[in-house]
């Protein structure tokens, strides 16, 4: 263990640079997690709300609907399939828009299935299956405004996506360019322990432990740095906007602690091997 | 077999110079062998094919048993553990201590701590160096950094010592403590030395074998 402190403490600088590398993308990765679960909470509370309506034509039967109902639940993509009869659908007409029975004498109110997809971005595939079937008149999924909404909703969560990979990838690279800077450094005392007959595992264990102690050292630092700012967040917004679906501040501290831990030493064990395989690879 | 034998060994360096051509000689265990010759003679090339920094263009080498040239490179560690080598530019780090210097091979060799310190500190009493044991190789006069790679050398008691000018930076009554004590150790320990050197003088002082190279070739031997 003396020998991997000396190391350390001999060239700080590369050290806390690896270790603000890491705080800086446990934050920053935090920060996308957060968004990523609020974005999947406001999804799960919308997709009910983006229902698909199928209309039966006239001359299927009830046996008919009853079967193709639970074809389509059976469906990975479905989450729920509910059968309209139409007594049920002129009901629910009846009583939105507040008429009575003689109002609408007359007007045929057809069956119809609803369903509620696992994934609101799913949404379009459902209802091309369903078009197939020869049993629907029509299949109705919201037009263009649900179209747009799903765009945006594809759009968001790939940016995220793209950013977190590059919010690892930055962090990954500074930690191998500290390292390599850090075994260039040190190739004197590599290569000494090399002639004494040192293996390159002998040489290679005190920067992996330093990149696992640096990773995480900023792993803990992220944490204490989202506990700080997320706990007053979540008090100061759900005071504010009681109404808005927030994710739950104790669950997404504990979705942190595992991931930042994770993040950094897996962060700080990867840079160390390719900054070091980067570093043997240059060296005469 | 002998300890150590070089069986027709070529070494040729891009782009076509000639280090050492043929060489063959046998050396036994426990046996103090000079090998003399003028600088570019080809001496620290046959050291550095020993300790396997290089790999002999030609020709067989074979030590404690044990042919070494086509050794796979994983192994080369083992093979140096065996070893004590005072490399003629030295080789040190001046960011560690002398202590430290002492150490690493001890460490490598997984010598538990007590050991460690017990064999660093006999070399550092039979080099002189004890007071200076704290110090970084940095500071150290170049006759001290020179006695402190001998320590190095046989600090894990290797079965085979290569010093390869090891007086270069010495003082004459410093040459020839370091020398006797290469010889006793393998009069005593029965430790194989192999000492290069161009110092005709010292030759002089020890009765020993002395193999004479030049050119990359061996130009006789002399007992």
């Amino acid at each position: 263990m003396g020998r991997f402190s000396r190391y350390m403490f001999r060239r700080p600088g590369l050290f806390v640079l690896g270790v603000l590398s890491v705080l800086f993308a446990g934050v920053l990765v935090n920060a996308t997690v957060f968004g990523y679960l609020e974005a999947v909470r406001l999804r799960e509370h919308w997709r009910e709300r983006f229902t698909i309506r199928a209309i039966f034509r006239e001359d299927v039967n009830r046996e008919s609907m009853e079967r193709i109902r639970e074809e389509v639940a059976r469906y990975p993509l479905v989450e729920q399939a509910t059968l309209v009869l139409p007594e049920e659908a002129k009901a629910r007409f009846l009583e939105r828009l507040g008429l009575s029975e003689e109002a609408v004498a007359g007007i045929s109110f057809p069956a119809s299935l609803e369903v509620v997809p696992r994934h609101i971005e799913d949404l379009p595939e459902i209802a091309a299956t369903l078009r197939a079937e020869e049993a629907f008149a029509e299949v109705f999924c919201g037009g263009k405004e649900v179209e747009g909404f799903l765009r945006l909703f594809r759009l968001l969560l790939g940016s995220l996506g793209g950013f977190l990979l590059g919010v690892l990838g930055f962090g990954v690279f500074v930690i191998v360019v500290t390292t390599a800077l850090a075994v260039q450094l040190r190739g004197r005392e590599i290569e000494v322990l090399s002639l004494v007959g040192a293996p390159s595992a002998f040489s290679l264990a005190p920067f992996l432990l330093e990149g696992l102690f640096g990773g995480l050292l900023g792993s803990v630092g992220a944490y204490l740095l989202s506990l700080a700012f997320f706990v007053p967040f979540f008090r100061l917004v759900s005071e504010a906007f009681p109404g808005f679906l927030w994710v739950n501040v104790e669950e997404l501290l504990v979705v942190f602690f595992p991931l930042d831990l994770g993040v950094g030493c897996g962060m700080g064990v990867l840079g160390v091997l390719l900054g070091h395989w980067r570093a043997r690879r240059r060296s005469p | 077999m002998a300890f150590l034998e070089f069986r027709g060994v070529s070494k040729v360096y891009p782009p076509g110079i000639r280090a050492l051509e043929k060489v063959t000689f046998a050396v036994e265990k426990g046996e103090f062998v000079f090998l003399q010759g003028p600088t570019g003679a080809g001496k620290t090339t046959l050291f550095r094919l020993i300790t396997q920094e290089e790999r002999p263009t030609e020709g067989e080498i074979w030590f404690s048993g044990r042919r070494i040239d086509t050794l796979d490179p994983r192994f080369v560690p083992f093979l140096r553990q065996h070893l004590g080598v005072v490399f003629q530019d030295l080789e040190i780090v001046p960011d560690w201590t002398v202590y430290e210097h002492l150490v690493a091979p001890l460490v490598v060799l997984g010598v538990n701590g007590k050991e460690a310190r017990k064999a660093a500190w006999n070399v550092l009493r039979l080099l002189g160096l004890e007071k200076k044991s704290t110090f970084r190789a940095r500071w150290l006069s170049g006759g001290e950094k020179q006695k402190l790679c001998v320590g190095r050398a046989l600090v894990h008691r290797p079965k085979l010592v290569l010093a390869d000018e090891p007086t270069g930076n010495l003082d004459a009554a410093s040459a020839l403590e370091v020398l006797n004590l290469l010889w006793n150790l393998s009069r005593n320990d029965c430790v194989t030395v192999i000492v290069a050197t161009h110092n005709e003088a010292l030759l002089e002082r020890f009765p020993a074998r002395a193999i004479l190279l030049e050119q990359g070739r061996i130009r006789g031997e002399r007992f």
